[in-house]
């Protein structure tokens, strides 16, 4: 039970103090890196996968609701990110930063590629342009920055290698 | 007793999936208003507070920027008409025309972040909103007078102020009434003002203000702030003062009218020019 409620505390702290007071702050050119999905890792690897189903969902929801005209996008594509990064508990090799950062890097652009690809409704300009000038920015931001908050839950003794 | 940790089956993670799946897919599937309506409704309830807090909170610090920008205007005007009466007053007793009226300067605003919370408190620590070029030695006051001088730069944005009251401070100040020049020191729990002639005309009630004037000492590092002080800051108002016989000097207590008592914005002053080399300061 202890674990249960460190793990949810960490991730929506990691979520929301990520996403509205330090995003604002390490933002470089309009390029920030996207905690909601740090914040996914971090559950996923910790909880696995139902837990993560639920959170991306619930995530995703409130990012939705700063977008009506799109509502349900985010949490259909965080709902599948967190149920895939969840699979992945326990198939990672742990304590290694690159692994962690690349986890974090294609979990953002996998994230961004379905969102896009929606949005733009398959059209060439509206996926591709978003893609290469917004996307893979923040997948290598994200990167970057995810690993030491990763690393830093780790410490926190949250995520461990599933028994 | 230990409990064994529940693992979900693969079903209960299928099921989950499959009905936050459904669900999304449901929300976009409806048609626009009602998409709009019902994201209207879940966010009343689910984000709605953080963003009433939030909204607060940034209106909060908009009105305390724009409140900080008024009182560094008010404080620049009152200074301005202070230097303006005084000038004339020099005039009036022929004091010459080289005689400093007010300072010169900005003000920089900034927030005490921290203070000691003793009674007699002598530092407290200052933050500017933007980046400031500041130096040790620069003086700070309030709205309603002289707190002291900055002491330790920390960054462009934090410093430590020593107050008036930090056992080694010393001053040099002005009775504008009559231009006639002392020190003032702190003294246990009050502020005296040294060196005042035991003839001299000094009258409880009158204002105390900087002098401007650089007091020469051995060691050439008092000097030095005094010549960073400008003239004209209100430092107080004087308590009492008395001749005592065995005395040459008057015995003088000041009342500062500036405390950190109260939460509110500071000032640093910051000179127009790059301060040259200290005239009079008796450094080689």
């Amino acid at each position: 039970m202890r674990a249960f409620v460190r793990i949810n505390l960490l991730w929506i702290l990691i979520a929301f103090v990520g996403d509205t007071m330090v995003g604002p702050m390490v933002s470089f050119k309009g390029v920030r890196p996207d905690f909601s999905i740090i914040a996914l890792v971090v559950l996923g690897l910790a909880a696995g996968s139902l837990p993560a189903t639920v959170g991306g969902f619930v995530l995703g929801l409130v990012q939705d609701l700063a977008n009506p005209a799109l509502l349900g996008l985010q949490a259909l594509c965080k709902t599948w990110l967190g149920f895939g990064l969840g699979r992945l508990r326990g198939r990672l090799v742990y304590g290694m930063p690159l692994v962690e950062g690349v986890v974090i890097l294609l979990a953002v652009l996998a994230h961004d590629l379905v969102f896009l690809l929606v949005q733009s409704r398959l059209g060439d300009e509206a996926f591709l342009v978003p893609f290469v000038t917004q996307a893979l920015p923040t997948a290598l931001y994200s990167g970057l920055v995810g690993v030491p908050v990763v690393r830093l839950a780790a410490l926190a003794g949250i995520l461990k290698p599933e028994d | 007793m230990r409990r064994e940790a529940v693992t979900p089956s693969t079903r209960d993670r299928t099921l989950a999936l499959i009905v936050c799946t459904v669900l999304a897919l449901t929300l976009m599937l409806l048609p626009g208003n009602a998409r709009i309506l019902v994201a209207d409704r879940l966010g009343r309830v689910l984000t709605a507070p953080y963003w009433s807090v939030r909204t607060f909170l940034d209106d909060m610090a908009e009105l305390r920027r724009e409140n900080t920008d008024l009182q560094r205007e008010l404080a620049l005007r009152e200074l301005q008409a202070q230097a303006a009466a005084r000038g004339q007053r020099d005039m009036e007793r022929l004091a010459g025309p080289a005689l400093e009226a007010g300072f010169t300067g900005d003000l920089v605003p900034c927030r005490v972040v921290m203070r000691q919370s003793a009674r007699f408190a002598t530092m407290i620590k200052i933050r500017s909103a933007e980046p400031v070029d500041w130096e040790p030695w620069l003086p700070v006051i309030s709205r309603l007078g002289y707190l002291g001088r900055l002491k330790t730069v920390i960054s462009p944005l934090e410093a430590w102020v020593e107050l008036m009251s930090a056992p080694d401070f010393a001053l040099g100040v002005e009775f504008p009434r009559t231009g006639l020049l002392g020190i003032m020191r702190p003294r246990a729990d009050r502020f005296v003002v040294e060196m005042v002639g035991r003839d001299e005309d000094v009258q409880a009630g009158e204002m105390v203000i900087t002098s401007g004037v650089a007091e020469i000492r051995e060691d050439g590092a008092e000097s030095l702030v005094s010549a960073a002080t400008p003239r004209g800051f209100p430092v107080g108002t004087v308590a009492h003062a008395s001749s005592p016989n065995d005395q040459v000097f008057m015995d003088i207590g000041i009342s500062p009218l500036a405390t950190c008592d109260f939460n509110e914005t500071v000032f640093v002053v910051m000179p127009l020019a790059p301060a040259g080399p200290a005239v009079g300061t008796g450094r080689p």
